[in-house]
This record gives structure tokens, sequence and C-alpha cells, in this order.
């Protein structure tokens, strides 16, 4: 059985009986995905198999930017002369309950990174934001460093995945 | 520990249900842009919270977690055993459109 990962298409996914246990994700997915994807302030990536339409996970991307603007002179050399550095931030990552255990959210995960690692725009690095520290423990195995003053905050070097991702 | 977060901070409730969120709040999370909503979760723990949802999501950051960042950047780790299973898992699970 093959998958598939595509943009949120609001005239053929079906998203009416997702469900990942995790009540703000599964109301923003409900209520709110496909109005931040309308006006542009999400990307929304499902996963499906290959002959059905039933969304069984889904994670969201968007640009955002990371400050720089108050590390050391001597730190600073090897990075940009900007205040601000270019990243994604992979808001909201979810699997339906009833898809557990079977790889889906490794995949999810890794299809994020790939795709802002090969993004024509350019980016530094991927951040997430965990909702407790249970879901940060689980970005941790995959890499993901958490911010010494918000835990829940955490970051993995684009560099990091292109060595694992075909050079764009 | 976490810096800069304000607590403790009573909000009126005026008739309608209407609040203010105070404007140092609004322009540390970028609710002050246009577009800006704030999601509203009831917990089951009794706790409302309030999540920012803005155009370009504001990352805020302090010294010692902006150096954490600038250094981390400057030695990008190798990719780890269940990175790299995550990443052959993918190559093998997705079918290319």
């Amino acid at each position: 059985m093959g998958y598939r990962i595509e943009r949120f298409d609001g005239e053929h996914h079906d998203r009416t009986g997702f469900r990942s246990g995790e009540p703000t994700l599964d109301t923003y997915f409900a209520r709110q995905a496909r109005q931040d994807v309308r006006r542009d302030l999400n990307s929304l990536f499902c996963l499906r198999e290959d002959n059905d339409q039933r969304v069984i996970g889904f994670y969201t991307l968007c640009a955002s930017s990371v400050p720089l603007k108050d590390i050391p002179a001597d730190m600073a050399r090897g990075l940009p002369s900007y205040a601000d550095i270019p990243a994604f931030l992979l808001g909201r990552l979810a699997v339906d309950v009833d898809h557990r255990r079977m790889g889906h959210g490794e995949v999810l995960l890794f299809d994020a990174l790939a795709r802002s690692a090969g993004s024509p725009l350019a980016a530094w690095c991927v951040v997430v934001d965990a909702l407790d520290t249970a879901v940060a423990g689980w970005y941790g195995r995959y890499g993901f460093r958490a911010l010494p003053h918000q835990p829940l905050r955490m970051i993995l070097p684009v560099k990091t995945i292109r060595t694992l991702t075909p050079v764009r | 520990m976490v810096t800069d977060v304000m607590s403790g901070t009573f909000l009126s409730v005026q008739s309608r249900g209407t609040i203010a969120i105070p404007p140092e709040v609004r322009r540390r999370f970028g609710l002050d842009r246009p577009g800006a909503q704030v999601e509203l979760v009831e917990r089951e723990d009794g706790v409302i919270e309030l999540r920012p949802h803005v155009p370009m999501p504001v990352i805020v950051l302090d010294a010692v977690d902006q150096a954490f960042v600038a250094d981390l950047l400057l030695n990008p780790p190798e990719p780890n055993e269940n990175l790299r299973r995550a990443s052959e898992r993918h190559r093998r699970a997705i079918t290319r459109a």
C-alpha cells in the first residue's frame, strides 16, 4: 500500500472523520485550517492512502524568522549580518488515532523537513512549538534541540536535514 | 525557566464578553498585525487558553536562547539514527505524484 502527502484540497480530501485525540489539533483541522490556507497564513499538507481521500495525518508549515540580534560579536561570525534569520515553522502535526503506531508521524515529520530543506525559499532552521513535554520528547528523538529558556520551542538546522535530502 | 511571560494579570470581561489583551502582549505575539486571531481553548482542567494565530508567527528569544540557536546553526549536528530511519521510511512509503 502506498501513501501520498499532498497540499490540502478542500474539494477532494475527506477530513470529516479525522480525530487525533488532541482537541486543539482536531479543532484546528476541522474549523480553522481551511480558512488559514485560503488566507495564505499556513500551508497544510495531508497524508492519505493512494486510493482513499480520507486524511490520516497532516502538518502545517509556514515561513517565520528567528531573532539573532543579541548574540555576542565573536559568535556572529559565520552567521548572516541580519537581526533575524529565515526559518520554517512546523506549526502542527497530527495523525488519526486509528492509524497510530504505523510510523505515519515520522513520515509526516520527515516530509515537512525535506520540504523545508528543499524549498526555493531560503531558511536556516525548522522550528517546532511542542504542545507539551511528551511531544517535545518525540521531536527530540529526531534531533530537535530544546531552547534553554523555552523548552517546548525546538530547533533543527536545515544543514542537518540536507545531508538526507537531495541538494536543491 | 521561561522569561518575559506575563502572569497573574487580571482582565475585565466586558458586558458582551470582550476582553482586552494588554498592548505589550499583543505586540510581543504579533497580535497587533492585520489578520491576527486568537484561538480559545477550553481545557478539561478548567483553564482557558488563548493561542495566538498571526499571519507570520513571531518568534521571540532572549539572549541566552539566541546564543543557543546561533551555536546550533554554526555547528549543525549530524542526523541521528531516528531521523535517518524517518528518511528511509518516507522514501519507501510515499508515492510520488
